[in-house]
């Protein structure tokens, strides 16, 4: 655990009753960095990030933004926080315009970045003399994310933030969380796009029924994990795959054979070196894997590539 | 200035309807004095005392004051029709309720993701409620004195008695606004505190007005909000019931107090 975490989630316990939403969590996210949060619906994603912005009090534990408990000193805790709202959530009598003048004063700060975001996502100023009424589900997201971003708060925690984006509008987005993220900006983001998480997030952390399964940077959480791989072979290597060390037979139809591999190659190449093999598709671990391999759910899943 | 702008915010919802309400408030206590004149009171308290005292009862007219006090008797039907009361607790209730919409819908996350405390927030509504709170008691008695304005008559009559008639109905929708906004800050969405809400008020309104038929009631009126709400006699004998205004701000003050703690306590729904 470093001094200078940003975001720190310390043994954070929640309970609803009998029923335990998250579980002794631990979490620290570093400065400039942009931290994944994944988990599926009911993992705890959404308690531990209403715990951070102090809209519910721990059973136990505690969360802190830049070293303020969340829940004894919000108001310190908020002070430089952008936070990226549902869509739903905004005011629809408002005009674009004066919902965004109306976030930037309740931050306290000018609105900076404004321009820059509402190009980035493509929102015509125009459409902002409307009253959100008449808006799009998309058009509410990028709304939402202008009034998150505007005022260029150090820390944004963003759930499902390319929500209603179209993918040409997400990839900007991206383009610009790396961009504060470069400026020093710190990010927590929770995404059900796990190919989206991979592409921009440095450190993700899973959570699992209210625990942490993983928290580690991408990358080495992707290396350490399984590859997907195909082979088509005359030969019946099924039985004799499986017996590959840290090779699991996943599926096999005919001639093909799925297989995840866990650690070296050389055990696999070896095993095949001996068979006839007509075709082998390796394919680079991902954080879909990745995920799913923590959610038990790979070996029910064709190659999802 | 962050209270400021959330009162704003918070008194811009419905504002419409709020204004709908008032001016319907206005022209509904405007039309009370050219009807008293036009139909004559010496017409009107036969009538009204042979009325059976469940109608009596139910309209909250107290024949015993109003007859033979002429126009100004007639003033307090403005005060105590249940048409009234309706329209002046709709408009307390649906700002009151408004809290918990805004956690319903997740607006205040608006808000409460910023540097902004829950007490901010709730104290903006509590101004809010307050300064509707006035504009209602305000409008009604400004209805009577500019109907009054309208009618030539020679009939002396007491406007200074409005005072202490929009004191009352001031301290009345103190009490409404103070538990609505306490049940608001308990509540989970806004159709909740208002069901709640007019439930309270009208359990009040029937212990009120079954206490006058069945005496078994009586032991129980001091537990109607509308035990402390008389504007008949507070109009025809122009006295300040500083009992009754007593009674009405300790509970609204309460209900407020209460609902402050809740809403700084709770977590928002999700």
């Amino acid at each position: 655990m470093t001094d200078d975490a940003v975001i720190r989630v310390e043994r954070l316990t929640r309970r609803y009753g009998r029923r335990l939403a998250v579980d002794a969590l631990d979490l620290t996210v570093p400065p400039g960095t942009i931290y994944g949060f994944l988990g599926p619906n009911g993992a705890g994603k959404t308690t531990t990030i209403r715990a951070l912005l102090g809209f519910l009090r721990p059973t136990s534990g505690r969360t802190l933004i830049h070293g303020h408990d969340s829940w004894r000193d919000g108001l310190a805790a908020r002070a430089r926080l952008g936070y990226l709202v549902e869509s739903g959530a905004l005011y629809a009598d408002m005009s674009g315009s004066a919902q965004l003048d109306f976030a930037a004063r309740l931050s306290q700060g000018a609105p900076v970045l404004q321009d820059r975001i509402l190009d980035a996502l493509e929102l015509d100023r125009d459409v902002l003399s409307r009253r959100l009424g008449t808006y799009s589900k998309g058009m509410r997201q990028k709304l939402a994310l202008t009034a998150a971003f505007q005022t260029d708060p150090d820390v944004l925690i963003l759930d499902e933030p390319t929500d209603g984006l179209d993918p040409l509008v997400q990839r900007r987005f991206e383009d610009l969380l790396r961009e504060r993220v470069a400026a020093g900006r710190t990010i927590l983001m929770s995404s059900h796009d796990l190919a989206e998480v991979e592409r921009i997030c440095g450190h993700v952390a899973i959570i699992r029924d209210g625990r942490l399964v993983a928290d580690q940077p991408v990358d080495e959480l992707i290396r350490r994990r399984l590859r997907v791989a195909e082979i088509r072979s005359p030969a019946s290597l099924g039985a004799g795959l499986a017996t590959v060390p840290g090779v699991r037979v996943t599926g096999s139809d005919g001639g093909r054979h799925r297989i995840t591999i866990e650690g070296d190659l050389q055990p696999l190449l070896a095993f095949l070196g001996q068979h006839p093999v007509e075709d082998l598709i390796i394919s680079p671990p991902r954080l879909e894997d990745v995920f799913f391999g923590f959610y038990g759910d790979t070996s029910g899943r064709e190659d999802p590539r | 200035m962050t209270g400021l702008l959330l009162l704003g915010r918070a008194l811009r919802q419905g504002f419409y309807g709020t204004l709908a309400l008032l001016l319907g408030l206005f022209v509904f206590e405007l039309i009370v004095p050219p009807v008293a004149r036009d139909v004559g009171t010496e017409q009107l308290d036969p009538v009204l005392e042979s009325l059976p005292p469940a109608i009596q009862a139910i309209t909250r007219s107290s024949p015993d004051l109003i007859v033979g006090q002429g126009i100004q008797g007639y003033l307090t039907v403005g005060f105590t029709s249940p048409v009234f009361l309706l329209m002046i607790c709709a408009g307390v209730i649906a700002f009151t309720s408004g809290l918990a919409a805004e956690m319903e819908r997740g607006s205040i996350q608006l808000a409460l993701s910023r540097s902004v405390s829950r007490l901010t927030v709730y104290g903006a509504r509590v101004v809010g409620a307050i300064v509707l709170a006035a504009a209602f008691a305000a409008t009604g008695p400004l209805g009577i004195l500019v109907g009054l304005g309208l009618i030539d008559t020679d009939e002396p009559i007491d406007r200074m008695a409005l005072l202490p008639t929009a004191a009352g109905i001031f301290a009345l929708l103190l009490a409404v606004s103070g538990v609505t906004l306490c049940l608001s800050a308990l509540g989970r969405a806004s159709g909740q505190v208002v069901g709640w809400s007019i439930s309270w008020l009208v359990a009040s309104y029937f212990i009120d007005y079954f206490a006058t038929l069945w005496s078994a009631l009586q032991p129980f009126t001091p537990l109607s909000v509308f035990n402390y709400f008389d504007p008949t006699a507070t109009l025809v004998r122009a006295e300040w019931s500083s009992d009754n205004l007593l009674v009405l701000g300790a509970i609204g003050v309460v209900g407020f107090v209460a609902g402050g703690i809740v809403f700084r306590l709770r977590d928002l729904p999700g």
